[in-house]
């Protein structure tokens, strides 16, 4: 997996390349933003990581003129600012994920596997948390290696929640899953959490499903 | 004279004074022409009186001056008639001929040698005798001929003719000038229309409502390089916070990122420093920076009057922001709304701050095992309530200023984050207040202003454009 990193601080940038390499992914790393268009337009990346603040023009301008020319790589946005900027609020619209910094490594790693996790990305056929995990293949639920049976329909709120483990999913998002897959009640999402949440202690999972009213669910390990 | 702050009382009452002076010195003008042609068409008719009674003058064989009148002179001559006067004197004003009334001419010099010539004006008895004197030949003497006629009694149509005139003039005259005062108010006032329109305008000019421009269209063009120059002023003003914001922006950058290396560095050597603590000083200092930029920011950001926000969805997304976060620490958020949107005036990224700060005050003071509620109210509130230990009356105020802080420890606040919330209100010409919850803790409310879907907002009606 090949990662192109823009990164105008070379100390930052340097960090970022070797905590990359060690977790297994090849690195590039330039400090403009003519350089990150030169070695995006002529190499093929698993993903990109930007950095906003570059010498020589705006992160966003990259990632406009990507996008601009069909260039579908995902991009992780480096920012050091979270919040109103329009530019911040453009980069959303364009970019698939980013990161405010300063951040945890592990976290950036994460999201990174995420990105190439998406549809079109080979990497990460499994999601795994605690001791469960999920093939996004086979639809099948495990822990310990022991197959767990589910429903469709809890295997449809499984998914989503380990997606987005250590986050909210709210209902209405656990809803619209569901929805896909015919008629639900209003109180759907409810019940096929409860019922998930059952049978994963039932099977003695190390994860727990926590309700957050009015806000939704989150996925997370047991301590 | 008093002097008027408007403008519009001030041309109007320099106007009343000036159709004051007018309709008062006109007449007075007009009367005075009016009698000076009265005069000399008395005058002429006078002389042409003189002349035919010199025509008619004889004198005698006998040395006696003779005057034949035709009968309708004489009519009009005659004691009885009493209305005109005559007499004829000699060169050096002694009188010759002259009806008994005036057996002393009508007209003598007060020097009593020379006769003046020209209309004269004489009082002779009750009777008040104006007329001319003129030198005519007879023969081969020069005699004086006086006619005149009494003003009480003459010719009364000239007299009437002016009094009247004066009368009529001075009740046409009075409307007239009513009229044109009352023209004169409305044009003044339609004049400052533009004028008013620009003032209104300008009255919303505010340092959060900065893209206002007062209108060029109809300003008159002596006003215009006024209008004109407060545009560019303001202009360079918005540009100026422009400016800003780039600077906020690049500082975020430069203090960031040193942060970023630092994070990174300690990550390398986790086996041998105590990780945990730098990483949390580390994120104290990140949320520090990040809140002096946020204040920074709500300093410098424009809210602009048609910016609206649906705080269910900025709740909404507050909620499911801090949710990670208190699930770490074994609490928990709650949010109750209707799930429809509420729409408030203002910029959606702004208020997620203010109720981003609100929440995470309260989850740093409520208890493991509780919660924090997050109430979005359909009249244009978020409550955030915390079991915390609440705030003390004597400190309601004070928790809003800077580093006015809640919890004396500072643990992982800077102070900032209320000042943040107090200030983001008032951007939004909202508040931002703080009680007792029932049961325990505290119950931070922030109060905005409904935005309707006319585009107007409800509760201030200043606010729009």
């Amino acid at each position: 997996m090949r990662l192109l990193i823009v990164e105008d601080n070379e100390q930052l940038s340097e960090l970022i390349s070797n905590g990359l390499r060690t977790a297994g992914f090849t690195v590039d790393a330039v400090t403009r933003a003519d350089q990150a268009l030169a070695a995006a337009s002529s190499n093929s990346y698993a993903a990109i990581i930007l950095d906003l603040g570059l010498p020589d023009k705006d992160g966003s301008c990259v990632l406009a003129t990507l996008r601009q020319a069909g260039n579908p790589t995902p991009v992780l946005i480096l920012t050091a600012r979270d919040g109103v900027d329009d530019r911040v609020a453009g980069l959303r619209a364009g970019a698939d994920d980013y990161l405010v910094k300063p951040f945890a490594f592990a976290e950036l790693v994460a999201r990174i596997e995420a990105l190439l996790r998406r549809p079109g990305n080979l990497l990460g056929a499994q999601l795994q948390l605690g001791d469960l995990t999920f093939d996004t293949q086979t639809r099948q639920a495990s822990i310990n290696d022991q197959p767990v049976l589910l429903s469709v329909r809890e295997t449809t709120v499984l998914e989503l929640l380990m997606r987005r483990k250590g986050n909210v999913v709210s209902r209405k998002a656990v809803e619209d899953h569901l929805f896909g897959l015919g008629e639900v009640t209003s109180n759907a999402a409810e019940v096929y959490v409860h019922r998930l949440r059952k049978q994963l202690a039932a099977a003695g999972a190390s994860v727990k499903i926590a309700t957050m009213r009015g806000v939704g669910y989150v996925m997370k390990e047991t301590e | 004279m008093p002097t008027f702050r408007s403008l519009t009382a001030r041309m109007t009452s320099l106007h009343v004074i000036t159709i004051l002076i007018t309709a008062t010195i006109i007449p007075l003008v007009l009367f005075y022409f009016m009698n000076v042609a009265v005069h000399t068409i008395h005058e002429q008719a006078m002389r042409d009186q003189a002349e035919w009674l010199a025509s008619n003058l004889r004198r005698n064989p006998d040395g006696k001056l003779n005057l034949e009148l035709p009968q309708n002179l004489k009519a009009i001559f005659s004691d009885d008639y009493g209305r005109y006067a005559y007499a004829v004197l000699d060169e050096r004003g002694a009188p010759l001929l002259s009806p008994t009334a005036y057996a002393q001419g009508l007209f003598v010099s007060t020097s009593g040698n020379t006769i003046p010539s020209g209309y004269q004006v004489a009082k002779i008895g009750d009777k008040e005798i104006a007329g001319v004197s003129i030198l005519k030949n007879i023969g081969d003497e020069n005699l004086w001929i006086q006619v005149g006629e009494d003003l009480h009694h003459r010719d009364v149509v000239l007299d009437d003719v002016v009094a009247e005139f004066l009368q009529r003039v001075g009740w046409t005259a009075i409307p007239v000038l009513l009229l044109l005062a009352t023209a004169d108010i409305l044009i003044v006032r339609n004049s400052m229309q533009p004028l008013l329109r620009a003032s209104t305008k300008a009255a919303r000019i505010s340092p959060n409502r900065l893209e206002v421009r007062l209108p060029v269209h109809d300003v008159p063009n002596e006003i215009l390089p006024l209008v004109t120059s407060i545009n560019q002023a303001l202009d360079r003003i918005e540009n100026g916070f422009a400016h800003q914001r780039e600077f906020i922006a690049d500082t975020a950058h430069e203090l960031r990122t040193p942060l970023a290396v630092l994070r990174a560095r300690l990550e390398t050597r986790a086996d041998l420093l105590p990780t945990d603590e730098l990483f949390r000083d580390v994120d104290v200092m990140s949320r520090v920076i990040g809140q002096l930029l946020d204040l920074a920011e709500s300093d410098n950001i424009l809210v602009h009057a048609s910016d609206r926000a649906d705080i269910y969805e900025v709740c909404a997304d507050v909620a499911a922001h801090i949710a990670p976060l208190a699930l770490a620490q074994d609490k928990s958020v709650a949010l109750e709304a209707s799930g429809t949107p509420v729409w408030v005036r203002g910029n959606a990224e702004l208020l997620r701050r203010a109720v981003r700060n609100l929440s995470e005050n309260a989850l740093r003071h409520t208890p493991a095992g509780s919660t924090v509620e997050l109430i979005v109210g359909s009249d244009a509130t978020v409550t955030v309530l915390d079991r915390g230990d609440g705030v003390p009356v004597s400190q309601r105020d004070t928790i809003f200023q800077r580093f006015g802080v809640r919890d004396p420890y500072r643990t992982g606040g800077a102070g900032l984050g209320l000042s943040i919330v107090k200030r983001i209100a008032e951007i939004h010409q909202g508040s931002v207040t703080v009680d007792s919850r029932s049961g325990g803790g505290a119950q931070f409310t922030l109060h905005l202003v409904a935005f309707n879907d006319d585009g107007t907002a409800s509760a201030d009606n200043e606010l729009t454009s």
